[in-house]
């Protein structure tokens, strides 16, 4: 078992395996050599840590990852299996709280389950409705939006 | 054909199906530009989706092709103004766009109650996950994003252009316009790898085929100027699919001295619609294609077409030119070649399917003589072959032994032919679902009987042989999904095989088949028997007993959809030492008949994979029990397939909670 400490306090006992999801506590448990003290999780309040760990537990049988090849071509799919999009019906503060901290403690998997939730609240939308689903104050002026479009048109011949 | 778009158009319509009826409205503009109501329908779909530029393109080129005598031409000039209108006004409001219609399309964004405010989160999203979520979006879409806000744009301008290979314009539920795609092209030309173009088709489809192609498009008189310089923007694209209908195969010669670049030179996969196909398959033959591995001609499901015949390589026109193409390794035709990846459950029928003459697959296949996986999916060459055989008295076999002779994977399912190809003993993989009663062919099945080839193979070898001793000793996995033929002439077929080497077997739906019945007096197995060693007669051994003893390595069965499968088989299943999946939809079996079979009690090993489908009640408790046997093994089911509709929530809920992955599909299936 290992002990996690949340940035607000409270402590978490969980498998060494199910914590080691987290390539970040992982290492800290091999530099620290000794899996029974405790790790303080600086960046992530016991809510999220929780939440993360509720993840780490169900994947923890998960393959690791084999390492993605930068120049990999394949298509980016974003289906995400059943529980994980369960898991990921939270409201957008918890998600993104989730993004940050899956980033921070280094769960690659996790990270990706997120970006590709929140890709799909892009996904086919609108500009109009990416700003009304994010609450996102359009600042542009008219003039501003229709420049930029002009930036990125066709250049003929380039 | 223009009545039945219409039809199409106003049921889609009525039924909220927009994008079909979209669809059906751009097809309509296809067959006839001229024709003012598929101008109107098309219209009137864009402006209820607030897209009145979409709208206002439509309409204008309604005006340039509707003739002015027609009776809708003065409502076309009106809603054309009135477009403009809505353009000029929404493009001078600042706040939000004027709405119409809009509750169709936006869905629950009003639910939405957690709100951000001014784009908090996404501030302080480090940039390196900014783009990794902008990775999963289509590339024109990213581009968008600019002008979401002032951080969006300031985050992403320096990035966005970066790292995209892929371009998949199928994600859109709108037709593609030339605009769009020479935006989304222009803005990572260098590291484009792979573009698809929708099913949807558009009056710009033409043109952004050509531009693709030719790396230009149509003056306005629809010609390609063949004289003036070309561009090679996209220097890394090798991968083309082209969903939509185009002319442009039709009307162009690809030849490279008249084209000095096209991007045939460089592909290396290339999918298209099976109507373009013809001409395509002259220009490979011609040795337009030199890089490409990769062929597919296919529709998808979603457009049922007509059953026209399609003919390849038409030897009236050009025969005599067509040259090998040994790049070619992969070879795919027919409705949905490609499985899509999000059905696991491969066993729906199909009704339509595509006419093609054994002559012409004969034809394509003798110019790809390193062909290795060939894909025939819903092909009807027996309508075809049938005509042939009243003209000669013969019918034509594909012999895939001399044409293909390196062929590994074989994929007629859902393929109507008059007789079975010919393989090579280099084939691995054999799938023949719903192929009514082809399947593994018996030596005997066709003795005597005389067949040959036409036009290319002239040699003879269109013979069946009396005996072609290693034609399946290679096969590892054969898929025979609703196979209609007799017990005896199936296991006949499948004792040809090695059954050292055979390690996954699909009988789904193979209702003859009787798992507690034993071989009939009339079946040849005997002879083919020999190999095995067993002590007695095989026809002393049930089915389920004799093929534990045929197939002692089979890892992978399927054998759902079978009601004689009952508790006494899964028992004999339990004999199988490898079996890691096992596929038993049948309403025939009992709770503990499949805990036993998953369990395996004595033998100490576990099924990893159970496809099942339980249409009894008596199975509610089957998951706690599955939950307390497993405890902490190692090597537990980890993968259910069941359909949710049939299943107590308890039940889902205990596989769930023990770890087990459940895909659930609809009842429907059976």
């Amino acid at each position: 078992m290992v002990k996690l400490i949340s940035s607000d306090g409270e402590t978490f006992s969980v498998e060494k395996d199910v914590a080691e999801r987290s390539i970040l506590i992982k290492n800290m448990i091999e530099d620290v050599g000794d899996s029974s003290t405790e790790i303080p999780i600086p960046n992530v309040t016991a809510n999220v840590l929780k939440k993360v760990l509720e993840w780490c537990e169900h994947h923890k049988s998960d393959p690791a990852p084999v390492s993605e090849d930068d120049n990999d071509s394949r298509k980016k799919s974003t289906d995400i299996d059943e529980w994980d999009q369960k898991f990921m019906q939270v409201d957008q503060e918890m998600l993104f709280e989730i993004i940050l901290a899956a980033n921070y403690l280094d769960i690659k998997a996790l990270l990706e389950v997120g970006c590709k939730t929140v890709a799909n609240m892009i996904k086919g939308k609108s500009p109009e409705e990416i700003r009304r689903q994010f609450n996102i104050q359009m600042d542009f002026t008219p003039e501003e939006e229709a420049q930029i479009r002009r930036e990125n048109e066709w250049a003929e011949d380039r | 054909m223009k009545k039945c778009l219409y039809q199409r158009y106003i049921a889609a319509f009525k039924v909220g199906a927009l994008k079909f009826a979209l669809q059906n409205a751009m097809e309509m503009i296809f067959v006839d530009p001229t024709d003012s109501r598929g101008y109107l329908n098309a219209g009137h779909l864009y402006q209820s989706r607030t897209d009145f530029a979409g709208a206002f393109y439509i309409y204008s080129r309604a005006l340039r092709h509707v003739h002015t005598t027609d009776s809708y031409y003065n409502i076309l000039r009106l809603q054309k103004s009135t477009c403009e209108a809505w353009i000029v006004r929404e493009e001078t409001s600042h706040g939000e766009p004027f709405v119409i219609g809009r509750s169709n399309y936006v869905g629950n964004l009003e639910s939405q109650t957690e709100k951000l405010h001014n784009a908090r989160f996404f501030e302080h999203l480090p940039l390196e996950i900014f783009l990794k979520i902008i990775e999963y979006l289509p590339l024109s879409q990213r581009f968008q994003l600019l002008t979401i806000c002032r951080t969006w744009n300031e985050k992403l301008k320096n990035h966005i252009r970066k790292n995209v290979y892929d371009y998949d314009f199928d994600n859109f539920d709108w037709p593609l316009t030339l605009s769009e795609l020479k935006r989304t092209i222009n803005m990572s030309k260098d590291t484009l790898q792979s573009i698809t173009l929708g099913i949807v088709s558009s009056l710009d489809s033409d043109n952004c085929v050509q531009l693709l192609v030719f790396g230009k498009h149509a003056d306005a008189h629809g010609m390609l100027d063949p004289g003036s310089d070309k561009l090679k923007r996209l220097d890394k694209l090798s991968s083309l699919r082209i969903n939509s209908v185009t002319r442009v195969f039709y009307q162009f010669d690809f030849h490279p001295a008249i084209y000095k670049w096209t991007v045939f030179n460089q592909l290396r996969e290339l999918r298209i619609r099976i109507e373009n196909s013809p001409e395509v398959v002259n220009s490979l033959a011609l040795g337009y294609f030199p890089n490409i591995n990769v062929l597919e001609f296919s529709v998808g499901q979603e457009i049922l077409k007509s059953t026209n015949d399609i003919v390849f390589l038409d030897p009236a026109l050009i025969s005599g030119k067509y040259k090998p193409q040994i790049q070619v390794t992969i070879l795919r035709v027919g409705i949905s070649a490609v499985p899509n990846s999000r059905n696991r459950f491969p066993y729906l029928q199909k009704d339509q399917s595509v006419a093609i003459s054994p002559g012409s697959l004969q034809r394509l296949l003798q110019i790809l003589p390193n062909l290795e996986e060939f894909y025939c999916i819903n092909i009807n060459s027996r309508r075809v072959t049938d005509n042939m055989m009243n003209q000669r008295g013969t019918g034509l076999r594909l012999n895939l032994r001399q044409m293909t002779p390196k062929l590994r994977v074989l994929d007629l399912s859902y393929s109507k032919f008059r007789a079975m190809p010919l393989m090579p003993s280099t084939c691995e993989v054999m799938r023949m679902n719903f192929c009514g009663d082809m399947g593994l062919r018996t030596c005997e099945t066709f003795r005597g009987k005389r067949y040959y080839s036409d036009v290319l193979d002239s040699e003879g070898d269109g013979y069946f042989l009396d005996d072609v001793p290693d034609e399946y000793l290679n096969l590892r996995k054969v898929s025979l999904i609703h196979n209609a033929r007799v017990t005896e002439k199936l296991f006949d077929g499948l004792a040809r095989c090695n059954t050292e080497i055979l390690t996954s077997l699909n009988l789904h739906g193979c209702k003859q088949i009787d798992f507690s019945q034993k071989l009939s007096s009339g079946s040849d197995f005997c002879k083919h028997y020999k190999r095995y060693e067993f002590f007695d007669d095989p026809k002393l051994y049930t089915i389920a007993e004799l093929m534990v003893h045929m197939f002692p390595n089979l890892e992978e069965l399927y054998v759902g959809c079978n009601q004689t499968l009952d508790d006494s088989a899964l028992r004999m299943f339990t004999l199988f030492d490898n079996l890691r999946l096992v596929e038993i939809c049948t309403t025939s079996v009992s709770a503990p008949g499949v805990l036993n079979l998953l369990l395996k009690d004595q033998r100490g090993t576990i099924a990893g994979e159970l496809k099942a489908l339980f249409l009894k009640s008596d199975f509610s408790e089957f998951g706690i029990k599955i939950k307390n046997k497993l405890g902490d093994e190692q090597n537990s089911l980890s993968h259910l397939i069941v359909s949710k509709n049939l299943l107590p929530p308890a039940f889902i809920d205990a596989m769930a909670d023990n770890g087990v992955t459940i895909d659930t599909i609809g009842s429907h299936i059976l």
